[in-house]
């Protein structure tokens, strides 16, 4: 996203599936009236989280709306920085080494996998720089580096268009079957229809039926307050928050903490199975430790059945001596 | 059909074309051992259509008297069978991988791979123990052969290792064969399965075949000949080690150990379930480091195997069927992975993960296929893995809650080391020009993997065809282990009825 920007014009069909999925995710819709596919589903589990009067479904109700809220944000985040503003395609090695390219010595699909691997420590500096500093948005002069975007072909475009579709009006076709009275032909009892839940959803207050909507605008607005107004501010936010703009930025440090508390161990303790284990310790003294000992002994035996005559008449002349000393000593 | 002796048909005809390899010239020898293959795969699916699903327990039987009570008896239930077609189905394809790769000695290599075939399909026909004991003893000479002459650079360790290893734990058995034969006084094997030795002798007669079908399996830690003989033996080779050889440790134990010894196995469970858990964690870290492909298949099949071993240990319909089923589905994902690895090392001739790379841009039906027997190895469901893992683990948490939890790791651990592998491989950018430069698959590859491919996914999607035949004969099995049955510390209870008013509000809501 960050390499996005002012997409709308150039890949129309995109934008638009884009833009209905981006309304019915974020929940669009007005209250008991009409709304997108996410608007009927939102609406009916914080209406009944809220009307189930309990402590844990008012905790429900409160942490959905912020999370309505985180979903408007960052869902206009996207489709503002990759349809709308100016393009910023030139900031991006990949885009350089492609456009490049096709000025260069023509362009070819390997050209693209070659650099394929320096694109991407490209963007591992990028995303290392993002993490301290912030992200910069703003593109002075042409930012498309002669770089022209086209349309997808057929194969991507109707399965887009099949699913906007259903992102467009699969809540408000089948709403009435799944959640309202009368679901009962639909589930058939796989799901129990709560009659007094459903009723205090109905029953809840106006202000709780319009929170989703009202967190809804107030995620679009700072959407657009700052990525189509004033392209300064996230760089702004992420100084000010500093660390915590980092932390969140690391994913929370989820994978350098999987990656020290899973993987690393278990790298380690399948190197110690293996070479400690299996070969160190069962290969050394089973098969192989066999096979030294069978190795050795023979060749002692071998020393014992050397073939000369001699050293079997010292063999005979000790035993003769030995038996000798026996039956005298006994 | 009965009366027709299709059994002795099917051991004769590899065996024929085995003797006719011998003399003939590489070319010849190939068609003649392909046709061969194939005559008995035909064979196998007459034999499966003419078996009577819920009739006689042993059907198709053979009989001829021979000298002081042995015989020659042969005869299948359902659980022979369902491994008689896996056998004939992976044999074609053995041959198929060797079309091209074998190029020395071609004739003599045939005939130990159709050798192989008839050995294979005579110990899961015989109904002499002492038959049983000479196909199962004598499966190793060829075997030792085609790692020894055709293997690789280490092959002469690697067919000693293979050959030791499972010789001296079979020769245990042999005394406790004797032992039995003396005191029951018949080599009979139906019979046998229904005489009641003393218990205490039991688990004298039950280790003596432990220590032979535990290092067949492979079980930890009498494993480590396994990958040593994949690593070194020809792809076909790997592909019938992996697919059928091991699968005799699980026939031995269905067949013997626990029918003729139920009171010793529910004695020695604990130490099974021990092994398991063991082999699951070991070997699936150990398959994680691996930059070898095939050393890690071979240790994945390790860990594979122990999902095999608790399913049986673990005394219900449930594990038994499900431990099955993990032979049959492992027998041909673990040959379809071997084969792929073949496929890649005909072009590059490495084992190597690291030579290789990006594949899925220059061999995207490789790719796809690649995926499909990965994901079958991981247990996918909707692929073969799935449903016997399952059933075997939920059939041992019946009976050990711990050793069902611990060996459930293996599907994590099996999802970690066979994506690590394909991502590897198949994923990332094209890193070596050689490997950048290798061509999809060809016809005959394509003969070897689309069978193998739909063979997976039938029993992913369909599992009944498999455990129809099997279900008599399994149930037989768990209604003789009831005496010994240890007590499960799952204490599973049936779910409360709902109670009635919400029942009924229930009902209100929807009208």
């Amino acid at each position: 996203m960050r390499f996005y920007g002012a997409l709308r014009k150039h890949i129309p069909i995109t934008f638009w599936t884009m833009t209905a999925g981006t309304l019915a995710i974020t929940g669009v819709g007005i209250a008991g009236f009409v709304g997108f596919a996410g608007f009927y589903s939102k609406d009916a589990i914080l209406e009944a989280a809220f009307g189930s009067g309990t402590a844990v479904g008012g905790f429900a109700f409160w942490m959905g709306i912020a999370a309505a809220l985180m979903t408007s944000f960052y869902s206009w985040r996207l489709v503002f920085l990759t349809f709308f503003g100016k393009p910023r395609w030139i900031q991006s090695e990949h885009i350089q080494h492609a456009v490049h390219d096709a000025h260069g010595h023509g362009h070819d699909d390997h050209a693209h996998d070659d650099h394929a691997h320096e694109d991407h420590t490209d963007d591992d500096h990028a995303v290392a720089e993002l993490g301290s500093r912030g992200p910069d948005y703003t593109q002075h002069g042409d930012g498309t580096g002669g770089y022209h975007p086209h349309e997808s072909p057929l194969v991507m475009l109707l399965p887009l268009l099949i699913l906007s579709i259903g992102a467009v009006a699969a809540g408000f076709v089948f709403n009435h079957a799944f959640v309202s009275e009368g679901t009962g032909e639909f589930w058939k009892g796989a799901l129990v229809f709560h009659e007094h839940l459903i009723h205090a959803m109905h029953g809840v207050p106006t202000w709780v039926k319009w929170a989703p909507f009202t967190v809804m605008s107030l995620g679009l607005l700072i959407a657009w307050y700052g990525y189509i107004k004033n392209l300064s501010f996230p760089k702004a936010v992420a100084e000010q928050l500093g660390p915590v703009y980092t932390f969140v930025f690391r994913k929370w440090m989820f994978d350098e903490l999987y990656h020290n508390i899973f993987v690393r161990p278990a790298f380690w303790l399948g190197k110690v199975f293996w070479k400690v284990l299996d070969i160190g310790v069962i290969d050394k003294f089973g098969p192989d430790g066999a096979a030294w000992v069978v190795a050795r002994g023979s060749t002692y035996a071998q020393k014992v059945q050397s073939g000369y005559l001699y050293s079997y008449a010292l063999v005979m002349l000790l035993g003769l001596v030995g038996a000798i000393s026996w039956v005298i000593a006994g | 059909m009965s009366g027709f002796p299709i059994l002795s048909l099917m051991l004769l005809v590899p065996l024929a074309a085995a003797l006719a390899c011998l003399y003939l010239d590489a070319k010849s020898a190939r068609t003649v051992a392909l046709l061969a293959t194939l005559a008995n795969l035909a064979l196998g699916v007459v034999l499966w259509l003419n078996f009577d699903v819920g009739g006689a327990q042993w059907q198709f039987q053979e009989r001829h008297e021979l000298f002081s009570g042995f015989s020659y008896a042969l005869g299948i239930d359902g659980i022979a069978l369902l491994l008689i077609e896996l056998s004939v189905f992976l044999m074609p394809i053995c041959i198929g991988a060797s079309w091209n790769s074998i190029e020395k000695r071609v004739g003599e290599y045939m005939a130990a791979f159709l050798l192989v075939e008839t050995l294979m399909i005579g110990v899961f026909t015989a109904q002499d123990i002492f038959l049983f004991y000479m196909f199962f003893e004598a499966g190793l000479i060829p075997m030792y052969l085609i790692i020894g002459i055709w293997g690789g650079a280490d092959r002469i360790y690697a067919s000693y290792k293979f050959f030791l290893y499972t010789l001296l734990g079979s020769v245990l058995m042999l005394v406790a064969m004797l032992w039995m034969v003396h005191t029951a006084g018949t080599t009979f094997i139906p019979t046998l399965m229904t005489y009641d030795f003393d218990p205490q002798v039991q688990t004298w007669l039950w280790l003596a075949f432990f220590a032979s079908f535990a290092v067949k399996m492979p079980m930890w830690p009498v494993h480590t000949w396994l990958p040593a003989a994949h690593v070194q033996a020809p792809t076909a080779g790997s592909v019938i080690l992996a697919g059928v050889l091991l699968k005799m440790g699980g026939y031995g134990f269905i067949r013997f150990s626990l029918p003729m010894f139920p009171e010793a196995s529910a004695y020695f469970a604990p130490l099974v379930w021990g092994l398991s858990m063991a082999a699951v964690v070991i070997t699936s870290l150990i398959a994680l480091v691996q930059d070898d492909m095939k050393k890690l298949i071979a240790y994945s099949s390790v860990a594979h195997m122990a999902v095999v071993t608790i399913g049986l240990f673990a005394f219900n319909v449930q594990g038994l069927e499900g431990s099955m089923l993990v032979m049959l589905s492992h027998g041909l994902v673990s040959g379809a992975l071997f084969l792929c690895v073949g496929i890649i090392y005909d072009r590059l001739h490495t084992r190597e993960i690291s030579r290789y790379g990006g594949l899925a841009i220059n061999m995207p039906r490789y790719a796809l296929f690649f995926l499909l027997f990965t994901m079958a190895s991981i247990g996918l469901p909707g692929t073969s893995g799935f449903v016997g893992e399952f059933l075997s683990l939920g059939g041992i948490y019946q009976a050990s809650s711990w050793t069902a939890l611990i060996c459930t790791t293996g599907i994590i651990l099996g999802a970690a080391y066979m994506l690590y592998l394909y991502r590897r491989v198949v994923f990332g950018d094209q890193k070596n020009a050689d490997a950048a430069a290798m061509a999809d698959l060809d016809l005959r590859e394509y003969l070897m993997v689309i069978p193998l491919g739909l063979a997976v996914l039938w029993m992913g999607v369909y599992p009944e065809s498999f455990i129809a035949p099997m279900r008599a004969d399994i149930a037989a099995l768990d209604a003789r282990l009831a005496r010994a049955k240890p007590e499960g510390d799952a204490k599973l209870a049936m779910g409360k009825e709902k109670p009635a008013h919400e029942e009924a509000a229930a009902h209100e809501g929807a009208h």
